[in-house]
C-alpha cells in the first residue's frame, strides 16, 4: 500500500514538472476555446459572451467548439482571479464592462485592466433610472431636487453591489446635477436582479440598472424609464423613446461598454487570430441582428483603440470615485 | 467530558473567535459604515450564549450519563486511521487534479481509495473499476455535458 | 377562468405535435439524470442545453428547458434515497426518510411513493399555474425585504426546532450555518468578510459543496467502519417498484398539504425548493400524531418533500413568465435564453407569443405523466445500484462527490473546502448536531442578512418596518409558534409520564 502511494506520488510529480507549454502557431485554433462569464447564467455578460460564441461558429469564423462556462462571484472579481492561472493559455476568452474598472478602483480585488489580454470592444449598453408607473415623478431632475433638499428620502436600489456600476452611474449623473452629499445618498444593493420585483413592489422608489434590463416591464406599461445615460438617443430599440440625462438638463453620461479580454500575457499568435475574428464578426448580418433584437448600441473599437479606451476609462473612473470618496 | 460538553465548548470558541474577527472588519468607505460589522457579531453573541447553554445544562443534568454520549479517546482505531488515509489521499488529489488532468488524477485517487477499502483483495476489479469510472465520468461531463474538465497534458484528453 | 382555459387549450395543441413530445421527453430524461449526479443541479441542465436551444425555436426551448426543470425535481431525490447522498439542495429533505426506508429494504416503496409524490405536486401546481399565475405573482410582489427576513428566519427556526429535545443543537447548526454564509463579498457595502486573503472565497462558500460534503463525503467516511464487517450485506434481491395501501394512506394528505405550501414558496423570487422541501418536511413533523417516526423511514416524511419540491420548481416560473423576473438560479438562465431567442419575457409575453407561454404551461401537464411512466422502470434499474459491492460503490462516490464539486465552481480550492466540510459532517454527526438547520442556513443566510439590511436602509433604522405589514405579523406568530409548540409537546409528554408514574 505504502510503496503504491509513493510510486504514484513519483509519477505524479515526474509528470507535472515534464509538461511543457508548448507554442502550437499552425492550424490555430485547433482545440476547444474555452469561454467564461464572469456572472451567473442569464446577465448581460453571460448574455453577450454566449451571442458572440453563438455568432463565430454560426458563420464559420471558428471552426472549433466554444462552449460557455459561468463563473460567478464578486462582481466579476472571482473569475478576474481565476483568469490570473490562466496565464499564457491560448484557448480562453472572456467579456467584461466598467466593473472590470470599478471592483479593482472601489478595492474589492488586486486586479485590474492591465491582468487582462484586451482584444475589442463590441457594443455599449446605457444606463436606465426606472420607476412604477404611478410614482410621483416624471423626470429625472425632479428626483435629484429630492435628494438635494434630502439624501435619504428617495430609496434607490440597483442590481450590482455598493461602489459599482449601477451605483456609480447614478451618482455621476447625481453629482452633475449639484446633488451635494453624494455619501448620504442611500443605495440599496440587491441580488439574482430581484431589483425590479423590490420596485413593482413599491419596496424602493426608484431603480438605476442597465436600459436593456427592464425592457419587458417597460413595453407593458407597469415601469417607467426616467432618463438612460446615453449621450444622445440612439436610433433603435427602447433607448429611441426615452429622454437622455443631458435632455434634461444635466450634463453627464455612462458607457456600459462590453468587450472581449483573454487572459494575461495571451500569445501573440491567438491575438491575432481573436482581434481579426471579432473584426470580422461585428460586420456579419447574424451580429447586426443580435445588436438589434438585445438593443445594443454597437461600438466596435480594434485592440489599440480598445487599450487607449480603457486607460482614458480607468483615470475618468477613479477620478470620479476619488471625488465620491469611494476610492481605495 | 461529553460530547454536548465538548459541543458547548466549541460552540463558544468560535463565536469567540467569529465575533473577534467581525469588530475587525474594516469600516465601509460609503453607505451604512457598520452594518456588515454588526449583523456577524450578533451572530457570535447568539453562538456564546448558545454554548454557554449547552455547557450549562451538561453540568446541571442529573442522572447516570449514557455511554453512547461520552467519547472514547486513546488508540486511534482502525476506523479513524482510514478516515485520515482517505482525507491524505483527498488532499492530494486537489493537488494533482489541474496539473495532471482529470483522468489520470481520478485513477490515480480511485486506485488510493479502493486499495485502502479493499486492502489486496481483488486488485484486477479496483483497477478496471478506478479507469472505466474515470474515463466514463469524463466523457460524460465534458463531451456530453460540455462541462470543461482539466485536460491531460501531452495527449490533450 | 374560461379564457385561461381556451389558451391552455390553444397550449396543448402546441404541446401535443409529435416534435414537442418529443422535447418535453427529452427534456424530462435529461433533467432526471442531471438531477441524480451530485452537485449537477436543474441550473447546470438548462446550462448545458442552451447552445441546443437555439435550433430549437422559441417553444421547443421553453418546453425543454421546462422539462430539465421538473425533471431534475423527479431525479433528484433517486440519490438521496439509495446513497443518502442528495443530488442538489432540493433533494436533501428526502434524505431524512427516504434512505432510512432503503436501510429496512423498503427502497422500492420510497422510489415509487416519491415519484408519485412529485408527479401530483407537480399536476396541483400546474393546474394553479393555469389559473393564478398572474395574481400569484402580484401577492409575491408584497415581499420586501423585511417580509423575506422574517420568512427566513421562520424557516429557519422551524428547522432548528424542529429537533425538539435536541433544540440547543439545533441553533447552534443554525448559527454555524449562518456564519458560513457570511463568508464573502458584502454586496451592500463591497467590503470583504472572512475571506482570509483566499481571493477565491470572495464569491462565497456555495451551500452544495457543503452538502456534497457532509452528506456524501461523510457517509462514505462513516462506511469505513461497515464495509470491513463481513456479515454486512447489499441488497440482491429486488422487488417491484411500488408501494402499499398503507404508505398511500399516510402520503396522500402529507402531498396535498406540501404542494400548495411549495408553489407558493417557489413563487417568492429567491426563496427555492430546498427551502419549499425542508418546509414541507417541518410541516408534516409537526402535525404527524407520532413525530418519533420521522427521521426512521416514515413514509410521509418523503412524500412531502417530494411533492413540495416539484410545486416549487412549477411556482418558480412564474415570476418569470409574468414579470420577466428571475425567481431561481435556473430561471435566470431560461431568462437569459429567451432573450437569445428573441423573446422578450414580461407581462406582455402571453399576449404577443401566447404559444410560448401556454405551450410550455401545457407541455408541463404532458410531461408530468410521461416522467412518472419513465421512472417507474428506471427505478427498477437504479435500485440494483444497491447490489454493487460496498467497497467498490463508496469509493465511487467518493469520485462523484469531487467531481460534482468541480461542475459546480470550476475550481479547485472547492476541493479543500468540499474535504473540511467531510471532517465536519463526521464531527456533526458524533455530536449529534442536526444537519438541516446548519444547511438551511448556509442556503438563506446570505439573502436573510442582506434582507434584514436592506430593510432597515429602507426604514432608516426604524424597526417598525419588520411589524408594519400584515404580512410580517403572521410570519412573526409563525415563527413563536413554531418554538412553542415542540416545547409544549415536551411539556405534555412529561406531565403525561409523570402522571403515568
Amino acid at each position: 500500500m505504502n510503496r503504491i502511494t509513493r510510486t504514484l506520488a513519483a509519477v505524479a510529480m515526474i509528470a507535472a514538472i515534464a509538461t511543457p507549454a508548448f507554442a502550437q502557431a499552425k492550424g490555430y485554433p485547433s482545440r476547444t476555446i474555452e469561454c467564461y462569464a464572469p456572472s451567473g447564467a442569464g446577465g448581460g455578460w453571460d448574455l453577450t459572451i454566449r451571442t458572440v460564441a453563438k455568432t463565430l461558429t454560426e458563420t464559420g469564423l471558428v471552426k472549433v467548439a466554444m462552449p460557455v462556462e459561468n463563473k460567478a462571484g464578486g462582481g466579476g472579481a472571482v473569475f478576474l482571479t481565476a483568469l490570473q492561472s490562466m496565464k499564457k493559455k491560448d484557448n480562453v476568452l472572456t467579456v467584461y464592462s466598467p466593473p472590470l474598472l470599478l471592483i479593482n478602483l472601489n478595492g474589492t480585488t488586486p486586479f485590474s485592466y492591465k491582468d487582462t489580454t484586451p482584444l475589442a470592444r463590441l457594443i455599449t449598453d446605457f444606463g436606465a433610472f426606472v420607476v412604477r408607473k404611478d410614482s410621483k415623478y416624471t423626470s429625472i431632475t425632479q428626483v435629484m431636487a429630492d435628494i438635494k433638499v434630502n439624501p435619504t428620502s428617495v430609496k434607490i436600489g440597483g442590481n450590482s453591489s455598493a461602489g459599482s456600476m449601477d451605483h456609480i452611474q447614478f451618482l455621476v449623473v447625481a453629482q452633475a446635477a449639484g446633488v451635494k452629499g453624494l455619501k448620504q445618498v442611500q443605495y440599496i444593493a440587491f441580488q439574482d436582479n430581484a431589483g425590479a420585483a423590490q420596485l413593482l413592489g413599491g419596496h424602493i422608489d426608484l431603480l438605476t440598472t442597465g436600459l436593456g434590463d427592464v425592457r419587458g416591464l417597460v413595453e407593458s406599461g407597469d415601469l417607467r424609464v426616467l432618463a438612460s445615460t446615453a449621450p444622445t438617443r440612439p436610433d433603435f430599440g427602447i433607448g429611441k423613446d426615452v429622454p437622455t440625462c443631458r435632455e434634461q438638463g444635466i450634463d453627464a453620461d455612462f458607457l456600459n461598454w462590453r468587450g472581449i479580454f483573454g487572459p494575461p500575457q495571451m500569445p501573440d499568435y491567438a491575438v491575432k487570430f481573436w482581434r481579426d475574428a471579432l473584426g470580422k464578426m461585428v460586420k456579419t448580418p447574424e451580429w447586426q441582428k443580435a445588436c438589434q433584437t438585445n438593443g445594443w448600441v454597437q461600438n466596435y473599437a480594434d485592440q489599440p483603440d480598445f487599450e487607449k479606451f480603457l486607460a482614458a476609462q480607468n483615470t475618468a473612473s477613479k477620478n470620479i470615485l476619488e471625488e465620491l470618496g469611494m476610492a481605495k | 467530558m461529553t460530547w454536548n460538553l465538548i459541543t458547548g465548548l466549541i460552540a463558544t470558541l468560535i463565536g469567540i473567535v467569529y465575533g473577534w474577527q467581525a469588530l475587525r472588519l474594516p469600516h465601509a468607505t460609503f453607505g451604512t459604515k457598520t452594518g456588515h460589522i454588526i449583523y456577524p457579531v450578533i451572530l457570535g453573541g447568539v453562538m456564546i450564549l448558545l454554548g454557554l447553554g449547552l455547557v450549562l445544562k451538561e453540568l446541571l443534568a442529573k442522572g447516570p450519563k449514557d455511554p453512547k454520549s461520552t467519547p472514547k479517546f486513546g488508540k486511534l482505531t482502525k476506523h479513524g486511521r482510514e478516515i485520515g488515509i482517505a482525507i491524505l489521499a483527498s488532499l492530494g488529489y486537489a493537488l494533482i487534479f489541474e496539473p495532471l488532468g482529470y483522468v489520470i488524477s481520478t485513477i490515480l485517487y480511485l486506485l488510493a481509495v479502493l486499495f485502502l477499502v479493499n486492502g489486496r483483495a481483488k486488485p484486477v476489479r479496483s483497477i478496471v473499476v478506478a479507469v472505466l469510472f474515470s474515463i466514463g465520468v469524463y466523457v460524460l461531463f465534458a463531451v456530453f455535458l460540455g462541462i470543461q474538465l482539466p485536460r491531460m497534458p501531452l495527449l490533450d484528453i | 377562468m374560461n379564457e385561461s382555459l381556451a389558451q391552455l387549450f390553444l397550449g396543448f395543441q402546441v404541446a401535443l405535435t409529435p416534435i414537442n413530445i418529443l422535447w418535453t421527453t427529452l427534456g424530462g430524461v435529461l433533467g432526471t439524470i442531471i438531477g441524480m449526479l451530485p452537485g449537477l443541479g436543474p441550473a447546470t441542465g438548462v446550462a448545458v442545453l442552451l447552445p441546443l436551444t437555439f435550433k430549437m425555436g422559441p417553444v421547443g426551448a421553453m418546453i425543454t428547458m421546462a422539462g430539465v426543470y421538473y425533471g431534475a425535481m423527479f431525479g433528484g431525490s433517486r440519490a438521496s434515497i439509495l446513497l443518502n447522498t442528495p443530488g442538489d439542495g432540493a433533494a436533501i429533505a428526502s434524505c431524512f426518510d427516504g434512505y432510512p426506508m432503503t436501510q429496512k429494504g423498503r427502497a422500492e416503496a420510497a422510489l415509487a411513493i416519491s415519484a408519485v409524490a412529485s408527479f401530483i405536486g407537480g399536476m396541483i401546481a400546474n393546474v394553479a399555474m393555469v389559473f393564478i399565475a398572474v395574481p400569484m405573482a402580484r401577492f409575491s410582489l408584497k415581499f420586501g425585504p423585511a417580509e423575506y427576513t422574517l420568512l427566513m428566519l421562520f424557516a429557519l427556526v422551524a428547522t432548528a426546532a424542529m429537533s425538539k429535545e435536541k433544540m440547543l443543537l439545533g441553533f447552534v447548526g443554525m448559527i454555524f450555518g449562518l456564519m458560513i454564509a457570511t463568508i464573502g463579498l458584502d454586496g451592500l457595502t463591497g467590503v470583504n468578510r472572512f475571506t482570509f486573503g483566499v481571493l477565491e472565497l470572495m464569491g462565497g462558500v456555495d451551500f452544495l459543496i457543503i452538502i456534497i460534503g457532509i452528506y456524501a463525503l461523510g457517509e462514505v467516511f462513516k462506511s469505513f467502519k461497515t464495509v470491513h464487517d463481513p456479515s454486512y450485506k447489499m441488497q440482491t434481491k429486488f422487488g417491484k417498484i411500488r408501494f402499499t395501501r398503507e404508505d398511500w394512506k399516510r402520503s396522500w394528505p402529507a402531498i396535498l398539504r406540501a404542494t400548495p405550501l411549495g408553489f407558493f414558496i417557489g413563487a417568492l423570487p429567491g426563496a427555492g425548493g430546498t427551502m419549499a422541501a425542508l418546509m414541507a418536511y417541518n410541516n408534516e413533523k409537526s402535525l404527524s400524531r407520532h413525530p418519533e417516526e420521522f427521521g426512521k423511514g416514515a413514509v410521509e416524511g418523503l412524500a412531502a418533500p417530494e411533492a413540495a419540491n416539484n410545486a416549487s420548481s412549477v411556482g418558480a416560473l412564474i415570476p418569470m413568465m409574468t414579470l420577466g423576473i428571475p425567481g431561481s438560479g435556473t430561471t435566470a438562465v431560461m431568462l437569459g435564453a429567451l432573450l437569445m431567442l428573441g423573446l422578450q419575457p414580461g407581462p406582455l409575453l402571453f399576449t404577443k407569443q401566447p404559444e410560448v407561454a401556454w405551450g410550455m404551461i401545457a407541455s408541463m401537464f404532458i410531461g408530468n405523466f410521461i416522467l412518472l411512466f419513465i421512472n417507474m422502470p428506471m427505478a427498477s434499474v437504479l435500485v440494483r445500484v444497491l447490489s454493487v459491492p460496498a467497497k467498490v460503490l463508496y469509493p465511487l462516490i467518493l469520485g462523484l462527490a469531487f467531481i460534482g464539486t468541480y461542475a459546480i465552481t470550476n475550481s479547485v480550492v472547492d476541493f479543500f473546502i468540499l474535504i473540511l466540510f467531510g471532517l465536519i459532517g463526521i464531527f456533526l454527526d458524533k455530536t449529534k448536531i442536526p444537519t438541516s438547520p446548519l444547511i438551511l442556513g448556509g442556503i438563506v443566510g446570505s439573502t436573510m442578512e442582506t434582507s434584514f439590511r436592506q430593510a432597515l436602509m429602507l426604514s432608516d433604522g426604524s424597526p417598525k418596518i419588520f411589524y408594519g405589514s400584515p404580512i410580517t405579523i403572521v410570519l412573526i406568530a409563525l415563527t413563536l409558534f413554531s418554538v412553542a409548540w415542540p416545547l409544549a409537546g415536551n411539556a405534555i409528554k412529561k406531565a403525561r409520564a409523570a402522571r403515568a408514574a
